[in-house]
């Protein structure tokens, strides 16, 4: 499973909260509140290790990839990356960081910029981060990556649009593998694919990382998906970390009510137990993330919530080797 | 189409640029014994009030309008590109005031602002260039401005700043690119708006001074007192406008849509089929 424990993780991410304004109406657009899209959000990643993030539309996860990525400004909380304190960087140092964090985005189709052939855009991040070397130099490093993704290397004079989005998801990852990076964060990097390509651009990205060392950062709704990738698992909900465990611990005991329900609506592939089974969750009601005054997030739609759930939010507590927020599940 | 009017302009361009050896006689030669005599062999468009053949005239007027008209085009698409581009892409505060400046300067009517900046610096031909250019570069500069504000949310944006791209490299390799298209279309626009400007100014007496051989004045002026007696006076210089302005616009449509990267890719393929 995860690497040793003696070793540093290359990504501590502690108590980050991202919040956004909400104005009101009318040209003052007088502040009336804000949404907090992610809410104290804590965890770690080694090298060589994947992390799945999952959660439904809405509960945070890209935007906790954004902000790992000081794309979006943290309203708290720190973030470490390879030993720096990367919370309050300026933009110039920032901008060298990046180096040893990429990302790839859900859509490939708009991550491409149209206007560049193919050997350009892999190009792009050399020249950015100033390794082009002399001009060979990056024309060859451009046919490793070429070859890293499977595609050919007469694709280089070719637009984006030429390509399906298969292949341009392939693109956008040797694009992200171009400056060896440490850190890799895939933003459902396969949800706008078709299912027989998203196991190939699945399957790649399990190789590259078994080749180059690389964590990964993966978020996705999709748990089969997960599962198959991920060295641990933390589920997301109202932009809160509910339950973070190892990969088979999560699948096969989850804690967290919400997990449990989230597990209990992967469909089975067998009609029987499909019509057997009850899903148990209450009625669905919108994550109150405008107000998440007291009480659990979940509460509203948990079947086993309590008056505690109602009065008291839970907060992420260890319990065998795993986090959990639920008061179903006291300290140790 | 766009081929057809590509030809006309070049062909204006080049007449433009031969003026000299083409025209039959000197722009302002005085030929007091044929004035206003209607096209014929020896003049082929006639002559005006002065006998100046009508021909010389044009052709030799063909240069000042382009010279004008490209002159204040690139110069207002210059100004439209760094106005729009520091506002679109800076946005926020940057955006507030320029906007408001823009906002303000468009709330005049250009005519009057143009008769005022022309009595001011005083008419020539790089004064004109000057004002026009200026003028319609700021009101320009919204379409940049839009345009830029489209295409920085997009995700190849996004992905250049997460990649560890700068400002400038975003603006110059990610920005620009996308937005040719309208920029195309703001300079061949502004191109034919500025040959009629410059002729409406002329016309008016502000804009490039007689006797040289602008559009504008050509239609203006005392030949204005003889047009009924000697319509080609009108028709001739009136016809050139009404032909370059509408070639210019026609090939920036085209121009647009052969730069479109979808066209490159599907001719390249086409060459090499043949191949």
């Amino acid at each position: 499973m995860s690497t040793s424990t003696g070793e540093k993780p290359l990504l501590r991410v502690k108590d980050i909260s991202v919040a956004f304004p909400v104005t009101g109406r009318g040209i003052v657009r007088r502040r009336i509140g804000s949404v907090r899209a992610v809410d104290g959000v804590s965890f770690e990643l080694r090298q060589n290790e994947t992390l799945g993030l999952v959660g439904e539309t809405g509960s945070g996860k890209s935007t906790t990839a954004l902000a790992v990525l000081r794309m979006l400004d943290l309203s708290g909380g720190r973030i470490e990356f390879d030993g720096h304190d990367i919370t309050r960087l300026g933009r110039a140092r920032m901008r060298r960081l990046r180096r040893g964090m990429q990302m790839i985005f859900q859509d490939p189709f708009a991550s491409l910029n149209p206007r560049m052939r193919i050997g350009r855009i892999l190009e792009e991040p050399l020249v950015v981060h100033g390794l082009t070397g002399d001009g060979r130099g990056s024309a060859r490093r451009v046919d490793e990556l070429l070859e890293l993704v499977g595609l050919d290397s007469g694709t280089r004079d070719r637009f984006p649009h030429e390509f399906s989005g298969g292949q341009r998801q392939r693109i956008s990852i040797a694009r992200a593998l171009a400056v060896s990076p440490k850190l890799l964060i895939c933003d459902e990097p396969v949800s706008a694919l078709d299912v027989s390509i998203q196991a190939q651009i699945i399957n790649l990205l399990v190789d590259l990382k078994r080749r180059t060392g690389l964590a990964l950062l993966f978020i996705a709704h999709d748990l089969a998906l997960v599962r198959h990738i991920s060295d641990r698992v933390a589920v997301m909900y109202a932009g809160r970390i509910v339950e973070l465990a190892d990969r088979d611990a999560l699948y096969e005991r989850p804690l967290h009510p919400y997990t449990q329900a989230l597990l209990a609506a992967v469909p089975r592939p067998d009609p029987e137990v499909e019509t057997a089974r009850g899903i148990g969750l209450l009625p669905d009601e919108p994550p109150r993330s405008i107000d998440p005054a007291l009480g659990c997030p979940f509460s509203l739609r948990c079947p086993k919530a309590m008056d505690v759930c109602r009065c008291e939010t839970p907060p992420l507590r260890m319990r065998d080797a795993r986090a959990v927020a639920c008061h179903l599940y006291g300290p140790d | 189409m766009g081929a057809i009017c590509g030809a006309v302009v070049l062909a204006f361009l080049l007449c433009a640029l031969l003026a000299d050896v083409l025209a039959p006689y000197g722009p302002n030669e005085i030929m007091p014994a044929s004035r206003l005599s209607p096209p014929s062999t020896a003049f082929p468009l006639g002559t005006d009030y002065l006998g100046r053949d009508m021909l010389s005239r044009i052709l030799h007027g063909a240069r000042l309008s382009l010279t004008v008209g490209l002159g204040a085009a690139a110069l207002a698409t210059l100004v439209a590109l760094v106005i729009g581009l520091s506002s679109g892409y800076f946005g926020k505060r940057i955006d507030l005031l320029t906007q408001r400046f823009v906002d303000a300067w468009m709330s005049f009517p250009d005519l009057i602002l143009l008769i005022a900046a022309v009595s001011i610096i005083g008419p020539g031909l790089v004064q004109v260039i000057l004002v026009l250019g200026i003028n319609s570069g700021i009101s320009g500069s919204r379409i940049v401005r839009g345009a830029v504000l489209a295409t920085r949310q997009s995700l190849y944006v996004h992905a250049a700043e997460a990649m560890g791209a700068g400002s400038l490299r975003i603006l110059v390799h990610y920005v620009l690119p996308n937005i040719a298209a309208p920029v195309i279309l703001l300079f061949t626009m502004r191109t034919g708006s500025a040959i009629l400007t410059e002729a409406a100014l002329s016309f008016l007496g502000l804009g490039i001074p007689p006797p040289a051989p602008s559009w504008g004045g050509m239609l203006g002026g005392t030949s204005r007192n003889f047009m009924y007696a000697a319509p080609w006076l009108a028709i001739v210089p009136g016809l050139c406008l009404l032909i370059v302005v509408f070639g210019i616009n026609v090939v920036g449509d085209s121009l647009r849509d052969v730069l479109d990267p979808h066209h490159m890719a599907s001719r390249r393929r086409r060459a090499a089929a043949r191949r």
